[in-house]
Parts: C-alpha cells; structure tokens; sequence
C-alpha cells in the first residue's frame, strides 16, 4: 500500500488532477477507472441495495409474532379439575370458627385441621377429589423465608392438614411446590412448611433448573398468548401428577391490590418474571389459563389487610377465623376480596380471569355452604 | 476519474471476511427478530396507575396530637445527607452496617445484599413501592434473639436516593396505632416490630413474635450508630467537595418551609401524614404529594400539598390531576366560597375534591365527604397558608 493518499485524485496546484501514485517510485499496480467503470459499479452497487431493501420488505412480518406458539412449548401446566364439573358451576365451602385450640407463641388460632375437614365433608369429602393412586401436588406459598406467625406464606398447620388427609384418601404421593426465586430452602424451612411437610409424609420439591420449561398460553377471550409465551415455568414438578391443590393465604398485595389463589400461581413462573408486575392484572389472569386446580383452599384465619404481600408487623394481621375450599379459583378471590374489605374491582384481574373463561367472579353464583364450627 | 491502487489478495480477503461477518449478523437479527419475548414489551411500558391507591388509602386510628415529623425531622435530618444519591458501592456498605452481634442477639447467617434488579426476588410485588421512591440498595440480615424459646429477628436496611424517599416508603407503611420509637423522631414500634428512618435510609427490624422490644432495640441502635458515620462522610463530601471537610451548620438545618407545617393543624389525626413520591393518588406525573388526614371534626377529609419549582410548575400539576380526577368520572362543580382560584371537583359516593395554587405550592382537600366540609377546610387551609407568607 502506498501512502494514505495514493489513491485519491491529487491537484496540481494547476487545476488537473494527477495520479501521483505514478510517482511514488514503489512500482504499485494501478488501474484507471474509467466513467463506463463507475457507472457499472454504481449501478451493481445500487442493485445490491435495492435487492436486500425488496427482500426485507418481502420478508417484513407487519403482524408480528404470533400470538403463541405451541410449536415450541406447552400448552400451560395442566387441567387438574374435576372432569364432571367443567362447564358447571364450581362447588364451594366456607367455614368460621372461633375454637382457640392451638397457640403459636402467645397467638391462639383455630384449628385449621377442623376447619378443612368440616369443609371437605360438606362438599361430600376428600373421597370426591382425591381418588386411591392419586398423585397429588401441592402449590403452597411459601414466597418469603418468615415466621408463619407473619402470615405472609401458607400456613404449616394447613400444608399438613391437607397432605395428611391425602394421604389418608388413598393418594399414592402427595409433594408440595413453590418458586420463592430467592433462597427456596431457607423460605421453606422458616415459614414452617418443610417441617410440616415431613412430618405429614409429603415431599418438597424445591425448584431448579431442570424443573423449569417453556409454556405458553393459549388465548381465551381477551386473555392468554400475549404475555405466557414461551415462558420457563415449574413444569418439573408436575410430572405424573394427577390432582392439584392450591393452598394460599389471603393478602393484601401492593401491585395486584389482593394475593390470593390465583396469585399464589406466579410462584410457578421462574425466568426475570418481576418483568410482570408492569401488567400485573394481565400476567394473573393468564395464571388462571396456565393451570386449573382441582381443589383451592383459602385460608382466611389470619388475613394481612395491609403492607402486603410481605407483611412485617402483627398489626397487619387480623383474626378472621375462616377458611374456605373451592373449585373454583376465581371464586376463592372473590370471596377472599370480601374478607379483605374491598370490592372485586379493586382487583381487576380477578374478572378477568372470568372474563376468560377460568371461574365465577361472583362466588354467591356457586350456593356456597356456609358452616359454623362454633366456640 | 483519477485511477486507483489495485487491492491485494489479502485486502480482498479481509474484505469477504467482513462481508461474511455483516451477513451473519443480519442473518442472526433476522431469524432473532421475530423471537422477541412479549413481556420484554410489557416491561418497556410504563405501570398503570391503581385506581385507588393512594398516600391517604390507610386510615390512621387515634386522637388529635401533634403530626408527625417529616423526613428532615430528627436527628437524621442533615439535607446533605438527604440530597445524596447512594455513593457507588452502596450495596456492600450497606451489608457491613449490619453487626455480628450485639447484646442478647447473633446473626445467623451472613447479610445479603439486593439491588433496584434483583429487590423483588425478596420482597416481590412490594418492590415497586421502593423502587418508585428511589430505592438505591437493600441489605437484610437474619438474627436470633437470645430469649427463651429463642426468637428470630430479621432486619432489612433500604437506602434510597433521598431522605424524602425514606420518609415515603415509611409514611406508606406506617401502622396505625404503633408507638412511638425512642431512637427516631420517624419512628415507631408494634408488638413484634420496629420501624424508621434515618436520613435516606429505612430501616425494619422484625421480630418473629411479640414481646422482643430489647432484640429489636439493641440490634436499631448498633445500625443507626454505624449509619451516623457514615452520612457524616457524605456530608463533609458534599459540603467541600473533598473528605474530612467540617459540614456547615446551616447545612444541617432544614432549610425553608417545610411542608408538614403548613397543613392546618387543628383535627390532624396522629401519624397521618404521608408522602406520595410518585403517582400520588393513582395519578401517573403527580409527584412529591403530603397529605394528612383529619379526624370527624373535619368531616375525616384530607389535604394535599406539594411544593414545585414554580408557579408554572405548581399550575401544570393541578392542571394535571384535574384532568385525571375527570377521567375518572369527577365533575368540576362551581362552588361560591371556594378559595381564590380554586377548582372543585365532586363525584358522587367518592367525595370532593378542591384544588388551588400559591405561587410553588399546589394545595387542596382530598376526598371530602361533603362539600361544606371540603369548602371549610380549604378555607382554613388557604388562611393557614397566608399565615406563613404564602399568598396568591
């Protein structure tokens, strides 16, 4: 290469350009570039342009993706709802009770035990969901690693109550699952629930990677494809199992305005999923398509009216004494929104879910039996 | 045309080579393109407002007392320290500010360390409320108290990027009730916890049961006796530029008038004032709002007041939530004995609204449940106002 400006057209001082190449001395081959050359080059190079430019324009996608694609993941996590009860009304208990029969600490609360069992029995019991060789999975919540006295998290009392009466009915196994994304172990350990969980014979199944794969959500309504899509999900845990329970506690929630049944489900996304609280309504009623329970149970004995989801102060709480077992998801927040003292608008996605078709909005819809374990 | 130098075979390899690598990125992108993750949109998009939510949503139990300190009230209330962003390697020095132990209380476990990235992974959908009051960092730490049985006690450390960012996520939180906390004029205790602030720090500590007050105490001060050097540095920063600097005096005073004192005062209930940041009232743009809350002699209305740069500023933010409260079904109502310059808004079953102007300040009732009641406390709202200099 000659020097940096070898092959840039020089003036003479004279008005002509002179290829001063020819006097470097270094014996470089050189080329004229003749007019006919530019044009030709010109006009490849313009070709080449307008080639890729139609090509893009071929290729330009104006619809955008497609709403989901099950071509690449599942179709949500599963229908685990009573077969004979699709497309009917869901079924529904609520029982109050003010027996003090065991105390945490200084705090008495009722027998939860009593209470699921009293439920269980006026929707004809456990026997009508859970049949002998069932495997049964759990969806606890057990999002932060504090004392259930906070009652942030399920409570240990109703994880084993439920896996004990499983187990009882015949279920081959019974495990219990949760995505606390931070620190699993110590979440399931302080909220009481791995303890619990031994102690009933069931298995905690923390979450990893290997348990994490993509589903999408199919549309429905107005719901579903947009935000579930190809999402990793706890997909692992769900391996064989044949009936699912969700057991949530009743919360006051900062971004969702109410944490509850269908809330609990976020705990089976995994990925960057705080992404989602910037359409926090939208991602919870897709929860309510990712997967169908077949049993909820809200536990309203200690609801966090304020400072929710996490809680902190025992004035948050207050003693509600009341549980209620559905199979409906949409209704359990319904009626969890009236424990919570505030209207189902005020958590918007909750008719949403409706709207796509997962449950009743309006939970009175499903006669529920109201019950009285007295003091 | 002048001739040119003949490439050499290497040119016109390393030309290929380029051209090769442009053709595999475009063909990347594009098999990339149509891959893009929906939630990734819906993360760019800025959060709707809850239609209800609200500095004022809490009701505050208790009799008339005196309000509340700010957040430049008490001993942490130096505006050095309030200004100051959250110096780089905040997270790390935020995680050593909290002890080993102290009297009757042991950590167990080392402290952890939580970014505006990774804040939810901890506390989930509660994250928003920091991260929109200018959360920097969070460090938490988990103790046992040594009681009989033992208890546990877990502490969670929040710097943000102002002391009025402290302040908001303290107000928001405050439980009704509480007791007042010896160590921090923003401060209060429940039966099972302990909450303040100091300069732009928040701090919890939190007990798994009742009855830990000592755990609680002791393991508040050891922090808060950290913190004070350390704001102290900042200060001597911020005042000279350079470290070891003396902070003036007058900088660690608070400077004008503040906000908290120029709400009416009679029928303040206690520890109801608050501070909305962001998004006051479920407003997308309204920021920096106080508002406190009367008790049934002031017909348990409440009142606003933000301080803006300007008067244009303070007119554009009322223009603003006038304009939301509208949206959201509101009427403007000619109101005879309204305060000069004042809108009055009214929907039925929610309540009156009044909204006025005095030069940087916009000012108002919020959710009145009458009109008499709105126009009354508006009244002496703007008399209050005038009182301390501040006229139309």
């Amino acid at each position: 290469m000659t020097g940096p400006d070898a092959n840039m057209p020089q003036n003479n001082g004279q008005g002509t350009p002179q290829n001063t190449a020819q006097d470097t001395g270094h014996g470089v081959e050189q080329n004229e570039l003749s007019r006919r050359d530019f044009l030709r080059r010109a006009a490849g190079a313009s070709a080449i342009a307008l080639a890729g430019a139609g090509l893009a324009a071929v290729l330009l996608d104006r619809q955008g993706p497609p709403a989901s694609d099950a071509a690449t993941s599942a179709k949500g996590l599963g229908d685990f709802s009573m077969a004979e009860l699709r497309g009917k009304p869901g079924r529904m208990a609520i029982v109050r009770s003010e027996v003090r029969s065991r105390v945490d600490s200084g705090n008495a609360q009722p027998d939860r035990k009593a209470m699921l069992e009293r439920a269980l029995t006026a929707l004809g019991g456990l026997g009508a969901f859970i049949k002998p060789g069932d495997r049964v999975l759990l969806k606890v919540n057990a999002a932060f690693a504090t004392s259930p006295l906070l009652g942030a998290t399920t409570h240990p009392d109703l994880v084993a109550a439920m896996a004990g009466l499983c187990l009882s009915a015949g279920a081959a196994s019974v495990a219990l699952t949760d995505n606390p994304i931070h620190s699993p172990e110590s979440c399931f350990a302080l909220t009481g629930i791995a303890e619990a969980a031994a102690k009933s014979g069931a298995r905690v199944i923390l979450p990893n990677e290997a348990l994490f794969a993509p589903v999408s959500i199919p549309p429905s309504g107005n719901i579903g494809g947009r935000l579930i899509r190809d999402w990793p999900a706890l997909a692992g845990a769900f391996k064989g199992v044949t009936k699912l329970i969700a057991l949530s506690p009743v919360k006051d929630h900062h971004r969702a305005g109410a944490s509850m049944t269908l809330k609990n489900f976020y705990g089976l996304l995994g990925g960057r999923r705080n992404v989602f609280h910037q359409d926090i309504n939208g991602i919870i009623a897709e929860l309510a398509l990712l997967v169908r329970p077949t049993l909820c149970v809200l536990d309203g004995v200690s609801v966090m009216l304020t400072n929710g989801p996490t809680g902190g102060s025992l004035s948050d709480l207050k003693a509600m004494n009341v549980l209620a077992v559905s199979t409906d998801p949409v209704a359990a927040d319904s009626f969890g929104m009236e424990l919570l003292g505030r209207a189902v608008t005020e958590a918007p996605y909750i008719t949403l879910a409706q709207t796509a078709g997962a449950g009743s909005a309006d939970y009175t819809t499903l006669n529920p039996q109201f019950l009285d374990l007295g003091a | 045309m002048a001739g040119h130098v003949k490439n050499s075979s290497g040119q016109r390899l390393a030309s290929l080579a380029v051209l090769a690598l442009l053709c595999a990125i475009g063909a990347y992108l594009l098999a990339r393109q149509p891959q893009l993750n929906p939630a990734v949109l819906v993360s760019l998009r800025a959060p709707a407002p809850r239609p209800t939510s609200g500095p004022t949503a809490e009701t505050a139990a208790g009799a008339t007392s005196e309000m509340a300190a700010g957040p430049n009230a008490g001993e942490s209330a130096g505006p050095a320290a309030a200004a100051a962003p959250a110096a780089p390697g905040a997270k790390a020095s935020l995680a050593a500010l909290l002890p080993d132990s102290v009297q009757g209380v042991k950590a167990l476990a080392p402290a952890e360390a939580f970014t505006p990235a990774t804040l939810s992974d901890k506390i989930d959908g509660k994250a928003e409320m920091y991260l929109a009051a200018g959360f920097a960092a969070m460090a938490c730490r988990s103790y046992q108290a040594q009681t009989s049985p033992p208890g546990r006690v877990e502490v969670y450390l929040y710097r943000m990027k102002s002391a009025d960012g402290a302040f908001a996520v303290f107000s928001g939180q405050r439980r009704p009730g509480a007791t007042q906390s010896p160590l921090a004029q923003n401060g209060y205790l429940t039966e099972n916890a302990l909450f303040l602030t100091s300069g732009a720090d928040y701090l919890e500590v939190i007990g798994d049961r009742a009855g830990q007050r000592p755990a609680l105490e002791a393991l508040a001060k050891a922090i808060l006796a950290g913190l004070a050097p350390a704001r102290s540095a900042v200060a001597e920063t911020a005042d000279s530029g350079k470290p070891g600097a003396k902070p003036r005096a007058a900088d660690l005073q608070p400077t004008g008038l503040q906000p908290a004192d120029l709400f009416p005062q009679a029928g303040i209930k206690a520890d109801s004032l608050r501070l909305a940041v962001a998004d006051a009232f479920g407003c997308q743009g309204l920021t920096s709002v106080y508002t406190v809350e009367y008790d049934s002699s002031r017909a348990g209305a409440a009142a606003l007041l933000s301080r803006r740069k300007n008067a244009a500023e303070a007119k554009a933010q009322l223009a603003l939530y006038r304009r939301f409260l509208i949206d959201n079904g509101f009427a403007v109502q000619a109101a005879p004995g309204a305060p000069a310059g004042a809108v009055v808004l009214a929907m039925e079953g929610v309540g009156v609204e009044v909204l006025f102007t005095r030069g940087q300040w916009l000012a108002g009732v919020h959710e009145a449940p009458t009109l008499e009641a709105a126009l009354k406390l508006a009244a002496a709202f703007d008399a209050a106002l005038k009182a301390k200099g501040i006229a139309p």
